[in-house]
């Protein structure tokens, strides 16, 4: 006897909200697992981050512009340095938007992700203070980052309309990159500190006056 | 304006409650969540309301929605055009844009004619119930005066303006004014009464003189 499992269909609301939870079991399991390891694992944690922006930007893409990815490349940046921001921004655009949709935003997307993670290395030190994360000044930079890498992808209507439209267009679209910086706030707010922590285990770079890149063991 | 405003106040003040209502280690994680939640479920009428706004400052010739605001792109629109001189005071300093709940939104004072395009609306087939509509809004400065014949209406005056009031009209009808209806910008062969419309139909009503 056969069983058609594939005719069982989940609404799109109950399918979204099955899938938050295997993701979040998933980096739960991660987080709480990690400590059992006794080496570090820069390049396996990069992947694993790369991984789960790709798929919390999927996940997430019936909310308007909320998604992790900012939040990630804020982290990325501050613990792996700039290198490792250009090749997260980089893969993390290509690899998503190979199921969502590939454009010439893709390549403003990557500069637009590259820059907060390139920022964000420059400013760790505002971020870690006595090897411990600022949540305050992570959130501030999180919801500018919001604004910051909007702005930037907008530049791409320049490809089809005039300069002076520009401003306008950034004004009308001000409630939607608020909803990118309110997301990413609280993604700071809930996964900052335990992703830190992941983070730490990883990588040498918990002393603030470490130069903005990754330091090889 | 007040709907975004009040909107506005209302996420603020639910996520400062969250805010003050948590422990100090969970402030930031309930307000941020209560913060986002409440913006996403008002987002649809916040970028409305802001595109409202913002739509005074858009002035793009090249519209292909007969110059109408963006937020109304797909939707149906009824504008009256009124001869210069003979437009309701409210009305006279250019081409109002009226929502179809009322608000007035935007004031074109480069159009070529004052009058007032209200919009906005869904779902109409047939133009005299879109007509109706649009009329409701502002019931008292777009009043229509009509004679029925049995081939349909003849509108004789909208806000109180009766063309031959406005130019001179001969009695044996060789030379008048009288109410046209444009549909979607071309002169239309069908009465209000029978005109099938689209969903993004403009129905536009102007003095005609012959």
């Amino acid at each position: 006897m056969l069983f058609d499992a594939h005719a069982t269909a989940l609404s799109p609301n109950e399918q979204f909200v099955l899938d938050l939870v295997i993701v979040t079991v998933a980096v739960a399991s991660l987080i709480f697992t990690d400590n059992k390891f006794k080496s570090k694992k820069p390049g396996l944690i990069f992947t694993i981050l790369v991984v789960l922006a790709i798929s919390g930007r999927l996940l997430l893409n019936p909310i308007p512009n909320v998604q992790p990815v900012t939040f990630l490349a804020i982290m990325v940046g501050i613990y792996f340095g700039i290198s490792y921001s250009i090749a997260f921004a980089t893969v993390v655009t290509l690899s998503s938007n190979v199921m969502l949709e590939h454009g010439i935003w893709s390549n403003y997307q990557i500069i637009g992700w590259a820059s907060v993670g390139i920022l964000a290395a420059l400013l760790r030190n505002q971020f870690i203070q006595n090897e411990k994360l600022n949540i305050r000044n992570l959130a501030i930079f999180a919801a500018f980052s919001g604004f910051l890498f909007d702005w930037i992808v907008s530049l791409s209507i320049l490809h089809n309309v005039d300069t002076s439209f520009f401003l306008i267009y950034l004004l009308n679209g001000f409630f939607f990159d608020l909803l990118h910086a309110g997301g990413n706030v609280v993604f700071v707010a809930w996964f900052a500190n335990p992703l830190s922590e992941l983070m730490n285990r990883h990588t040498n770079l918990t002393n603030s006056k470490a130069v903005p890149e990754l330091v090889s063991n | 304006m007040s709907t975004l405003i009040t909107t506005i106040a209302v996420i603020i003040v639910t996520s400062l409650l969250g805010y003050l209502a948590s422990s100090e280690q969970y402030r930031l994680k309930f307000a941020s969540v209560i913060f986002l939640v409440m913006l996403l479920l008002s987002s649809s009428t916040l970028s409305y309301e802001w595109s409202r706004m913002t739509s005074e400052l858009v002035d793009n010739e090249e519209d292909p929605h007969h110059g109408l605001p963006d937020i109304w792109n797909g939707k149906q629109v009824v504008c009256f055009h009124f001869p210069e001189g003979a437009s309701p005071p409210e009305f006279s300093d250019g081409r109002h844009h009226i929502d179809y709940d009322g608000t007035d939104f935007k004031i074109d004072r480069n159009w070529d004619s004052t009058g007032a395009c209200v919009g906005g609306f869904e779902g109409y087939e047939v133009g005299i119930d879109l007509l109706n509509a649009a009329v409701e809004v502002r019931p008292n400065l777009l009043a229509l005066n009509i004679t029925e014949f049995s081939f349909g209406i003849m509108v004789d005056s909208i806000g109180g303006v009766i063309p031959c009031e406005v130019y001179t009209c001969a009695e044996d009808w060789s030379s008048g004014a009288y109410w046209e209806i444009l549909n979607d910008g071309a002169y239309s062969m069908i009465g209000i009464s029978d005109l099938a419309l689209n969903d993004d139909t403009v129905v536009t009503w102007q003095i005609r003189v012959y």
